[in-house]
């Protein structure tokens, strides 16, 4: 993983070399059958497309099979499901995912309306709605139905960046108080900025293959026990509820399944709070807690580091930052260093289960993983 | 307004479209008077590209008396408008839809 930072001047390819790299040197692995290559907006903000032949070249492995895995802010996710599959086929065996997005030097317009093209441009975008605007639909929604005040959702964020202050690879290491969150200023109503995670640039990378070839380059390699992806319909206003993302609910009762687990099962937990409503839905939706409670977790403490379901223990898109296709794959990275005891001043105590949540558009592609401790 | 319904699964939208996109059926065009209640909403304070000049703005989810649920503005301020509030079509250009309160 990089840092996520903003206005480093780092290239698209420079981010995704350094986070490459790393997983090569680290594991020791030199050839690699196949690479996946998550991203969102290359071709809307730095005008460059084929991302896979890009970064395989600048990685030293011209000619190797590569691809660009497109899901929204979900890219991180959908890309290594895309790659668990191809190692499942047998038809390749060691595949390198990694996952970058370059948001910074461009205007907020721009980035805005990058930001949309994840939404349905003739029926939505074309309104003037921005993507802030759509969960701010949705956390008015939730507010009102479920009688839950903004206090109440301002914790998730207060929880992101008080355990993103020990990630040395966060973008924001402040810690912020439920009243910094009420007091800033107004993005698109009710939603506050510190309500929503910034535009940073950041890439991470992991390293797939079968169990056997995994164990030949470490003593402590992690299971993918699920990979999941679930699909809805693309446009929040189609939906009978914005309250809930039927894809996660979906996408996790396949992934507990595929794992044969129960949610009581999971240790930590990685989800998607693009904004504070998304943290406090997905607690929810996972199967964490009963629908308009989500928010009960958080008094009570129970998704700090030492609590029963330790959520965002790097600061999570909030405070880690959300470089949007390459978050998904920071998540599973982040689980993986906890599960492996790597986590540093991050580590949650007696992790052996974790699970990722990646959500793409409005909730439109959702991607879950669950990783164990082998 | 027209809107497009599908008579097998009660799907509905105010866009065309050549399936249904739950069932893959035949879809219908109706016609629908463009009265409704708003579901939620939000006021843009930070447009993308080409609506700068008109911030700050209100976008809401409205559900349409027996027709669709549509997504467009409304052109009143921000805070004359609850969740609730009746609405009535005032335009449909290049396919964005605008409501203003009902009298």
């Amino acid at each position: 993983m990089t840092s996520v930072t903003s206005g480093s001047g780092r290239t698209l390819t420079d981010l995704f070399v350094e986070a490459a790299k790393q997983a090569l040197d680290e594991s020791g692995v030199d050839k690699i059958d196949s690479l996946y290559v998550g991203n969102m907006m290359s071709g809307f903000l730095q005008n460059q497309e084929h991302l896979g032949a890009l970064m395989a070249t600048a990685l030293g492995r011209e000619g190797v099979p590569a691809y660009k895995v497109e899901g929204a802010c979900a890219s991180g996710g959908v890309a290594v499901n895309a790659a668990v599959k191809a190692v499942l086929s047998g038809l390749e065996e060691i595949v390198l995912v990694g996952a970058v997005e370059k948001m910074s030097g461009y205007t907020t317009p721009e980035v805005t309306t990058g930001l949309m093209m994840a939404e349905d441009r003739l029926k939505v975008a074309s309104t003037g709605v921005t993507f802030v605007g759509l969960n701010a639909m949705i956390a008015r929604e939730y507010m009102s139905k479920y009688k839950v005040g903004h206090e109440s959702l301002a914790q998730f964020p207060v929880l992101c960046h008080q355990n993103g202050l020990d990630n040395p690879k966060a973008q924001f290491r402040r810690k912020i108080e439920i009243q910094d969150v009420l007091e800033s200023p107004l993005v698109a109503d009710p939603l506050r900025l510190l309500d929503c995670s910034g535009i940073g640039d950041g890439a991470a990378a992991i390293l797939l293959a079968p169990r056997d070839v995994a164990k030949k380059f470490t003593d402590s390699p992690v299971e993918v026990a699920a990979s999941t992806v679930a699909g809805d319909t693309l446009s929040l206003y189609q939906r009978p509820t914005t309250t809930t993302f039927e894809a996660s609910r979906q996408a996790s009762d396949r992934a507990y399944k595929q794992a044969g687990i129960t949610p009581r099962d999971v240790d930590l937990l990685e989800v998607h709070d693009a904004f504070s409503i998304l943290g406090v839905m997905a607690l929810e939706d996972l199967g964490f807690a009963e629908k308009g409670a989500g928010t009960g977790l958080l008094d009570e403490g129970e998704c700090a580091r030492d609590g029963r379901v330790p959520t965002n223990s790097f600061g999570g898109l909030k405070a880690r930052g959300h470089p949007v296709g390459a978050s998904g794959l920071y998540q599973i990275a982040e689980v993986a260093l906890q599960l492996k005891n790597e986590a540093g001043k991050c580590q949650v105590p007696c992790a052996e289960v974790g699970l990722t949540q990646s959500v793409g558009g409005i909730g439109s592609t959702v991607a879950i993983h669950i990783l164990r401790a082998m | 307004m027209k809107a497009y319904v599908c008579p097998s699964c009660g799907w509905a939208d105010f866009h065309r479209a050549g399936l249904c996109p739950r069932c893959a059926g035949a879809v219908k065009e109706l016609a629908f008077e463009g009265k409704g209640k708003i579901v939620t909403y939000t006021t843009i304070r930070y447009p993308p590209k080409g609506f700068e000049n008109r911030a700050p703005y209100v976008v809401a989810i409205i559900d349409i008396e027996n027709g669709p649920r549509v997504i467009g503005r409304v052109s009143n301020s921000p805070d004359e408008v609850k969740i609730g509030s009746a609405v009535s079509l005032s335009s449909a250009k290049e396919g964005a839809l605008e409501f203003r309160l009902a009298a």
